[in-house]
């Protein structure tokens, strides 16, 4: 990981020589960073503020650093809590995810049977198919099926699972299309060296055409890694308590709260606390993240 | 070794015997396996609310209590409705507006970063990226924070060259510009990356060419640039719209006012008032004329769109 | 190598997270177990009283009691109650955004406390008709003549400023301009507007400021019973024709209009979507603003950030001309029983705590300053809050402060339109258009539209 990290500088060093047409592109560029990054900043260093001094001038830097506010975000907003909710809801979401998506894809795309055509459309139907259209009638749905069933709607509607399942389920379209695309552009080869040598339909699967789906795969989890831990919508809707609710639902909470108490501070506290985990994994993977987008169906 | 073979050979062989005796049935199993879970869920949870949306806007339903029909009744009533109008047409300015320009922005950042022999090129890809990794509430309190009139940054610069600054949320265009200003930092990161891949893949010796004719930087962009990653922003287009509708009704849920009388209502926030406001088979109408507006539009942009693949 | 990492680092996040969910599980399993549940807002009054009842009724009763308490606590028990369950005893006013309180009595989810209330509260007690205030009982019968729900606190509205900045006013009907510093305090909306006129740059010292439009439900009803009359006032509850053209009771809607140019200017956006009405009211506390409309609730609400030496002042609303009667208005927080409750009884015997000896004193002591409106509460609560909280409320008390209750409005028929707005959405909602910068609208067409949306209730009625 290192080793290529450092490579690709070095080979841009390389290629580069300095050219003066390029003087108002770096401007712009320059300027567009900017503009990335200075709200961010200023949301750390507001952070790092007592309300009265966020209140007195938004330029102002603190005086003392008031490390505090990270405090009263973790504990009384109750951030520590919502931070666990968030990477169970996460995980359960892209482990359903993986499952449902990749067979599928698979399937749609490499075996021709009666309506294949016809499913393969129908899946692709649901890309234009946003969660926030649906989510009233969905949940109206989970609830009314809660009642018959056992009574309350609650049982399903307040159920960490119930959220997993939707957030898996309404990404699996686009998944399915990104994995087939990729799938599209492999070639066929291996698995019909597979299917001579005797491989079964799952063997085949799983130990030739999965180990070639790797990066696709990875990409369809890092983007809905994103997509599921920034997820608001269906969290809220869905999960009255407190227990359960995610880290963007705690925040809104926060967000509220600290308007009624004008605690200013602290909000931002709770702001850099969500920001954190994903800039994290971000610096980690940005590589693979910007790299495998393209990666099949993209390219159209 | 031979061994081995010869056993895997004699395997294979009873294999094919079984599957001549039933030549499909594994294969079918196979493939049921597969996709019987998945599409069974996607029609549950994608599929059937979409249907039960249509079904409901046929109610008059205030969420707790009984549900009486009511035939076309909300749909003449949204055709009077002006705030539906009004919400219609923010929606579709925010469209054009909102993707216009990140598409612009994208196109040439993605053109510069690509194929302009610039330093830093990783570093600006990285940092462009990241507002599309922040959640949305994220993005909406910094925003919000910024537009403050009583302690943002925006007050702050106006004031000291002794303008007089009380907001942006209070008005239709300015409360837009607000979000489209917030929508733009969210998406031009994601839509730049996927162009410099786009653009990657075109070879160097076209450009080398075409500067050997003389060409300018700006016209090569238009001949060689554009056309070559052409099926890519076709694509995107089309998500990008879809994800705007959704974008929109999120950034201004979160920064804005939804109440009734808000100045820049879209579709997804009026249907969700409404739905608050106790008219749940309103709601769902709302939600319908949305659901084939937002399908109409994808149709459109990709006839619209459609050209001769080039290819290299 | 770097895709081993890769997704080695992923399967770490997975592994922790699935642990951390099965962790989750276990611990979440036992606990919920409950005999009765009461939910409610958390609001200015904190929520300490409602500990100590829970704590008090949990002693008394030997019953587990689940309380809730949050700032949206619509949002979590709206899901509750649609799926069939939800909190048996819940404490929540009308005249809220979800307007949840509304939806549940319009489609009868309320249970009928009609006989309950004249039940006594405690033996050898009074009963809760004997009991609750006389102002508090005009708002409590519903249009079918049932009493579903029982007013738990009491809010006196008025103008509220810094007591410290006016002086008393001096009855020649005209405002008579500063002096040692300080303000005429005004009586009437020519006074009112003549201040307004005085102040140099309302970007430093401006006159009024809502909190958010919603706050103008007690003020603009309270300024028509002032300029119209009760009677006119009760015809626009109830939709009479043609009544918000009566120069009478629209003459509020002119003079708010008029005192457009003397607003705290960042009044508008800070009101918008209750997002940030705090500071609407800050700029009272800060000096920035000389008035606003609000409720006694406010002073409990800015504790954290007003100055010691701060002297909150209230008056009744402005009269129109000199020897018209001015009226405060009472915002009324309910308290009622959800009617799917299986625990009638045991709900029914937390409310008869609540209005206890024990309940209302502990009230009294643990709530900041809240008002309970029965006719024992000030002999009760007095020592156990602060006397100066209490004698503001001297006058309602003994009844000589005249108010009117807010949030009359008929139930509307089942025939509304879909795209029909809630009243007070234009009556007072539309306030923030009139005084917005730009795309604002004048006073004559926010009249027409309330008119307007008044025949669309009526008709619903009607029909």
């Amino acid at each position: 990981m290192v080793k290529t990290e450092t490579m690709l500088p070095q080979r841009e060093r390389k290629k580069f020589h300095f050219d003066a047409k390029n003087i108002p592109n770096y401007i712009i560029l320059g300027l567009g960073a900017l503009i990335v990054l200075v709200p961010l900043l200023w949301a750390v260093v507001s952070s790092l503020k007592t309300s009265a001094e966020i209140q007195q001038s938004p330029f102002s830097l603190p005086k003392v650093w008031q490390f505090v506010n990270y405090a009263n975000a973790w504990n009384a907003a109750n951030m520590g809590r919502y931070f666990l909710n968030s990477m169970m809801l996460t995980a359960g979401g892209l482990v359903l995810l993986v499952l449902l998506a990749v067979p599928t894809a698979y399937v749609l795309a490499r075996f021709k049977f009666f309506g294949s055509k016809v499913l393969f459309i129908y899946m692709m139907a649901g890309l234009f198919i946003n969660v926030s259209y649906i989510v009233l009638p969905l949940f109206i749905m989970v609830n009314s099926a809660g009642k018959a069933i056992f009574g309350n709607g609650l049982i399903l509607t307040n159920n960490p699972v119930t959220v997993m399942v939707i957030n898996a389920v309404t990404a699996v379209p686009f998944s399915v299309y990104l994995l087939s695309g990729f799938l599209s552009t492999m070639p066929k080869g291996y698995e019909e060296a597979a299917k001579i040598d005797g491989c079964g339909y799952a063997g085949t699967l799983f130990k030739i055409v999965l180990p070639l789906m790797l990066p696709s795969i990875m990409t369809v989890i890092l983007f809905n890694f994103l997509a599921f831990w920034n997820e608001y919508l269906v969290s809220l809707t869905f999960l009255t308590a407190d227990t359960f609710k995610p880290l963007p639902v705690g925040l809104l909470n926060l967000m509220q709260q600290s308007k009624m108490a004008t605690d200013y501070g602290r909000m931002y506290a709770g702001l850099i606390i969500v920001i954190i985990p994903v800039i994290i994994v971000y610096c980690f993977v940005q590589n693979n993240l910007t790299k495998g987008m393209t990666v099949g169906g993209l390219k159209g | 070794m031979e061994q081995a073979s010869e056993a895997a050979a004699l395997q294979s062989s009873v294999g094919v015997k079984k599957m001549v005796k039933h030549p499909h049935a594994r294969r079918n199993a196979f493939i049921a396996l597969c996709i019987i879970p998945t599409f069974v869920l996607y029609t549950i949870f994608v599929i059937y609310p979409v249907f039960n949306m249509f079904y409901l806007s046929f109610f008059s339903w205030n969420g707790v209590g009984a549900q009486i029909p009511q035939g076309w009744e909300n749909f003449r009533v949204l055709m009077d409705d002006d705030i539906f109008w009004r919400a219609a047409g923010n929606t579709v300015l925010l469209i054009l507006i909102v993707t216009a320009v990140t598409i612009g922005l994208a196109l040439y950042s993605a053109a510069v970063l690509a194929k302009g022999k610039l330093k830093g090129k990783t570093f600006f890809r990285i940092v462009l990226y990241i507002p599309n990794i922040l959640s949305i509430v994220v993005i909406s309190a910094i925003f919000s924070a910024l537009y403050s009139p009583e302690y943002g940054i925006l007050g702050g610069i106006i004031r000291l060259f002794k303008g007089t600054y009380t907001g942006l949320m209070t008005g239709r265009w300015t409360s837009m510009g607000a979000v489209a200003v917030a929508m733009v930092w969210q998406a031009v990161g994601y839509y730049m990356v996927m162009y410099i891949a786009g653009m990657d893949s075109i070879p160097d010796s076209l450009y080398e060419s075409a500067s050997l004719e003389g060409a300018s930087k700006m016209r090569q962009f238009f001949v060689i640039t554009l056309p070559l990653t052409w099926q890519v922003i076709r694509v995107t287009l089309t998500f990008f719209v879809i994800s705007t509708i959704n974008m929109s009704f999120l950034f201004i849920t979160a920064m804005g006012d939804t109440s009734i009388n808000s100045p820049l209502h879209v579709l997804l926030t009026y249907m969700f008032e409404r739905k608050n406001a106790g008219f749940y088979g309103y709601s769902m109408a709302i939600g319908s004329i949305l659901f084939i507006f937002a399908y109409a539009v994808s149709l459109i942009i990709n006839w619209l769109t459609k050209r001769e693949v080039v290819e290299v | 190598m770097k895709k081993k990492i890769g997704s080695l680092l992923l399967s770490v996040v997975l592994l922790v997270s699935m642990s951390a969910f099965g962790m989750l599980a276990l611990t979440g399993c036992g606990g919920d177990k409950y005999d009765l549940y009461v939910a409610g807002l958390k609001g200015a009054y904190g929520e300490a009283h409602w500990t100590e009842l829970v704590k008090g009724f949990e002693a008394k009763s030997g019953k587990k009691v689940k309380l809730r308490l949050e700032a949206n606590i619509e949002e979590t028990i709206q899901p509750e109650i649609q799926a069939g369950g939800g909190p048996d005893v819940i404490y929540l006013a009308k005249g809220r955004r979800l307007q949840l309180t509304e939806k549940m009595l319009e489609s009868g989810q309320i249970m009928d406390l009609t006989s309950f209330l004249d039940e006594k509260v405690q033996d050898g007690g009074k009963t809760f008709n004997e009991l609750i205030h006389a102002d508090a009982k005009l708002g409590m019968k519903e249009t079918d003549n049932k009493t579903y729900m029982i007013p738990l606190f009491v809010g006196l509205n008025g103008m509220y400023f810094d007591a410290d900045k006016f002086y008393a006013n001096d009855g020649d009907g005209v405002y008579s301009g500063m002096k040692d510093g300080k303000y005429e305090l005004p009586n009437t909306w020519t006074e009112f507007k003549a201040l307004g006129a005085s102040l140099t740059d309302v970007n430093t010292v401006s006159l009024f400021t809502y909190p958010t439009p919603g706050y103008m439900d007690a003020l603009i009803p309270a300024s028509i019973a002032t300029n119209a009359g009760t009677e006119k006032l009760d015809d626009c509850f109830n939709y009479v024709d043609n009544i918000w053209n009566d120069t009478k009771v629209n003459q509020i809607f002119k003079e708010l209009a008029a005192i457009k140019p003397y607003i705290y200017p960042n009044c508008v956006e800070n009101g918008m979507g209750d997002k940030n009405f705090v500071q609407n009211q800050q700029s009272v506390i800060d000096g920035k603003t000389l008035f606003m409309c609000n409720g006694d609730w406010v002073k409990g609400e800015m504790l954290a950030t007003t100055p010691a030496t701060f002297n909150w002042g209230t008056i009744p609303y402005l009269a129109f001309e000199d020897g018209q009667t001015r009226y405060s208005s009472t915002v009324y927080e309910q308290i009622y029983i959800n009617k799917q409750t299986k625990q009638a009884d045991l709900a029914k015997d937390f409310l008869k705590y609540v209005y206890s000896d024990a309940g209302q004193q502990i009230i009294a002591q643990h709530s900041r300053t809240a008002m309970v409106p029965t006719i024992n509460y000030p002999t009760l609560a007095a020592g156990k809050i602060p006397a100066g909280a209490l004698a503001g409320y001297a006058g309602y008390y003994d009844g000589s402060v005249k108010t009117i209750s807010t949030n009359n409005w008929a139930t509307p028929g089942a025939t509304l339109p879909g795209n029909t707005p809630k009243m007070n959405d234009i009556v007072c909602g539309k306030l923030a258009d009139v005084w917005k910068k730009t795309d604002s609208i004048t006073a004559d067409a926010w009249i027409a539209a309330i008119e307007a949306l008044s025949d669309t209730y009526r008709n619903s009625i009607t029909a």
